[in-house]
């Protein structure tokens, strides 16, 4: 079986073609053959007996007579008639011999050889040792009375000789049509074996990944020009290798469904009937639709998948899908970065691989009990990488098979340490709101009696002589006092900054509106201020009172940086290439040294002397600025165009007396320093709640 | 000399300035209450008045809007231990000489009230 089963499909079809042929052709041979012998044989025994009676017949009128002459001429005539015939004889009553054709004496035997019983003939069987001879015996009657026996031998050799040459035809005639049929079974074997074994090639090529096979060929007509529909939105429309019959969705009326029921409609389609093969044919047409339609399938499926990879891996969410084993089976992008490792290195193996055991354990543990309970959980989790702590927030939820079993763990973990560390700043800041709050209370509550307190110390001065030991203690009171004073301003100013009152407002009218307020002041301690507006600056939305006390904390530090006297420029631009609103502070003082320079808005930084100032006012000033969506930058030399004094949009109608740097102190021309306050044109709406108090 | 009242909540506050002034040559009332000052305002011709913007009924910018009404030509210097450009731009537009925030010094005094006076 096992060898019939490795033939190929050819030899099958031609051998068992072949076989069948010889089956059949065994099958009618042989039954025929032998019919076919014994009628020869019956027909010659007839014969034998026929000839035998009508010698018995013709011998009544010879025996009367005893004229033996006739009678031997008779005997000598049947051997004549047939070649058969062996031998003929006439026996009297008696059993004497009467006449008899052989040439080289009678042999006796044969007269007790075969004998007529009664009136019947008989026929036996001899074997004469050359041959086989029926023997007719037939009893000459005439009126009843027997007067003798009229013997025949027919040979059955001859009768056989016949059958034989029947045989050898009938054989030749097989052996010929089991020739013609092995030929011709094996040209059809073979067209039929070729057309499989192309459609065992198109497979192969399936299997190899190739799609793109054309099974069938084109036609010589095709549907739509047969039916002559022009819709040229039906699918089979252009379609010269793809038969109507196998698809769907097609437009012809007379088309039904392509179902069980779709031959028993297109068997009179005028379309069918002219292009429709046999199985083969069909089977190819299949396998070429089914070839291209598993190719759409495969594109669709390898476009799902692609776009689902490119969601798992834009996602800067580390995700990764863990087995109940606890083995990688899949990872994504941000996860395989996060291990530092290649998604290849990863899959298969277990997160006690890539962590530490005791971290190891711990998911190990979480993973179970996911697992067990058939619970997502989430929580918030502390990982210490390469990069330093980091805070992620991870949901684990479990995954389940068809049956609903939980067969492994998804994990999504979300690095939230920004937020986590927004969410200390937060707290950092309500934390610093409310001690704001507080020392602001205590700070306006202080300042009343620290007024009296610094007023009588000065009082007191005036009565008692100078230079005496009351007078240097009052002195010391009165120095404390003011260092008090100093604080308590710029704590009130700390705990101030918190609060936010955002409305459309003009930069240069706050600008004018501080500057007018400090400008008698300012003059009385030689500083000169020069406006440099621009008319055509745009509203921006903001706290008027905080921007104002910005500009109030530039002016004094300015101020404070020319303690002999000088000049401070205020300059208000619109930078439409950069999108912001630029007011420019510059003094003429020393400049900041470069060393300082990136310190200048760190809370508490201060170069003034003790007592002098708590380095809050820049720091206070950025945290404002930063509030309004901007920023404070700093220059020291300052460039040419903003120092004070230079040409253009000098504001010296507004200067005041005594002013533009007398006495050779920090005079105008001096490089000076620059603070520019950046504020976005478009002001965004503040978010106190993330901006850090302090500038980092 | 100048004729100069001092309005304060605090009366510690008022007598310090009081003191200061008066030293300085200065005839100068200290009250407590808004409409004792305003009385004396009426009854008597006043140069200067020195007004904390926190009274008791009242703020230091309405005492100043009545004070015009009563003598459109007394100057003002307007002191405040909680600055805002509101008020600030309030007392100046009521015609306001000065803006100090407290506590004051007692120099910065002096010569704020030299220069209002000069002015």
């Amino acid at each position: 079986m096992r060898l019939i089963s490795r033939l190929k499909f050819q030899t099958k079809i031609s051998v068992g073609t072949f076989l069948i042929v010889v089956a059949v052709a065994l099958m009618t041979a042989v039954p025929v053959s032998r019919m076919a012998s014994r009628a020869i044989i019956a027909e010659s025994r007839g014969r034998g007996l026929a000839l035998a009676e009508n010698l018995s017949l013709r011998l009544a009128d010879a025996m009367l007579t005893q004229d033996l002459l006739r009678m031997k001429t008779m005997v000598d005539e049947l051997t004549a008639v047939g070649d058969d015939t062996v031998y003929a004889f006439v026996l009297d009553d008696t059993g004497a011999v009467l006449a008899h054709t052989f040439k080289k004496g009678f042999p006796v035997q044969l007269k007790a050889a075969n004998a007529a019983d009664g009136k019947g003939a008989s026929v036996r069987l001899l074997d004469t040792g050359a041959e086989l001879v029926y023997d007719f015996a037939v009893p000459v009657v005439i009126s009843g009375r027997r007067f003798g026996t009229a013997r025949l031998g027919l040979s059955r050799s001859r009768a056989e000789a016949e059958v034989n040459s029947l045989l050898f035809t009938f054989g030749g005639l097989s052996v010929a049509a089991m020739a013609a049929a092995l030929l011709l079974s094996s040209m059809f074997a073979r067209r039929v074996a070729r057309r499989i074994n192309l459609l065992k090639e198109y497979a192969q090529e399936v299997v190899r990944g190739n799609l793109d096979i054309e099974t069938t060929s084109t036609l010589k007509r095709n549907c739509w020009e047969i039916m002559q529909c022009g819709r040229s939105q039906c699918p089979a429309y252009a379609m010269p290798r793809h038969r109507c019959w196998h698809m769907h969705g097609t437009l012809c009326p007379d088309c039904a469904p392509a179902d069980g029921q779709v031959r028993k409609s297109c068997v009179r389609c005028p379309v069918f009937r002219a292009n429709a093969g046999d199985e083969i044919q069909d089977l190819s047409e299949t396998f070429g639709i089914m070839a291209s339609t598993l190719k759409r399938q495969i594109g669709a499926l390898g476009q799902q998948q692609q776009l689902m990879r490119t969601i798992l891996d834009a996602t800067p969410d580390l995700v990764c899908l863990l087995d109940a084993q606890g083995r990688f089976l899949a990872v994504n992008r941000a996860y395989a970065a996060f291990l530092g490792r290649g998604e290849a290195e990863i899959i298969g193996r277990t997160e006690a691989d890539f962590f530490s055991p005791d971290e190891s354990a711990e998911r190990a543990a979480k993973n179970r009990a996911v697992l067990c309970s058939g619970m997502g959980k989430q929580a918030e989790i502390r990982v210490h990488t390469a990069r330093g702590e980091q805070w992620f927030h991870e949901v684990n939820v479990p995954v389940r098979d068809a049956a609903g079993q939980a067969m492994g763990v998804l994990k999504t973990a979300r690095d939230v340490t920004e937020v986590k560390s927004i969410e200390e700043k937060l707290l950092q800041s309500q934390k610093m709101e409310s001690l704001g709050k507080l020392a602001g209370g205590v700070a306006h509550e202080i300042n009343t009696p620290l007024g009296i307190i610094l007023g009588y110390a000065q009082l007191l001065q005036d009565d008692v002589p100078e230079g005496g030991q009351i007078s240097e203690d009052l002195r010391i009171i009165e120095r404390q006092a003011k260092v008090c004073r100093k604080i308590v301003a710029d704590l009130l100013g700390f705990s101030r900054q918190h609060e936010s009152s955002m409305v459309p407002m003009d930069v240069n009218e706050s600008v004018s509106d501080v500057v007018s307020l400090v400008r008698h002041t300012f003059g009385l301690e030689k500083v000169a201020l020069e406006l440099d507006l621009d008319e055509a600056l745009p509203a921006i939305i903001g706290d008027r009172e905080k921007m104002g006390q910005v500009w109030m904390n530039l002016l004094n530090n300015a101020r404070d940086a020319m303690p002999g006297g000088g000049a401070i420029r205020i300059r208000t631009r619109r930078r439409e290439a950069e999108g912001v609103l630029a007011v420019s502070v510059a003094d003429s003082g020393t400049g900041i040294s470069p060393a300082h320079l990136d310190k200048v808005f760190d809370p508490f930084f201060s170069t003034k002397g003790v007592g002098e100032g708590t380095g809050l006012g820049l720091s206070v000033s950025f945290g404002i600025v930063q509030n309004h969506g901007g920023t404070i930058e700093v220059q020291s030399p300052a460039p040419a165009e903003f120092r004070p004094g230079s040409a253009d949009g000098l504001d010296s109608g507004k200067r005041p007396d005594g002013g533009n740097g007398p006495d050779g102190g920090n005079g105008p021309g001096r490089a000076g320093t620059v603070f520019h306050v950046l504020l976005p044109l478009s002001c965004p709406a503040p978010a106190p709640a993330a901006a850090p108090i302090f500038p980092v | 000399m100048a004729s100069i009242i001092v309005l304060d909540d605090v009366a510690d506050a008022a007598i310090m300035i009081k003191r200061i002034l008066s030293r300085q040559g200065h005839a100068v009332e200290a009250f407590t209450e808004e409409q004792q000052a305003l009385d004396f305002a009426r009854e008597n011709p006043v140069d200067l008045a020195i007004l904390d913007i926190k009274l008791l009924k009242m703020t230091g910018v309405e005492v100043l809007e009545e004070l015009k009404k009563i003598a459109p030509t007394v100057r003002a210097i307007m002191l405040t231990g909680y600055p805002t450009l509101e008020t600030a731009r309030q007392a100046l537009e009521l015609g306001a000489n000065a803006y100090c925030v407290k506590p004051i010094d007692r120099s910065e005094l002096e010569s704020t009230v030299a220069a209002v006076l000069k002015a």
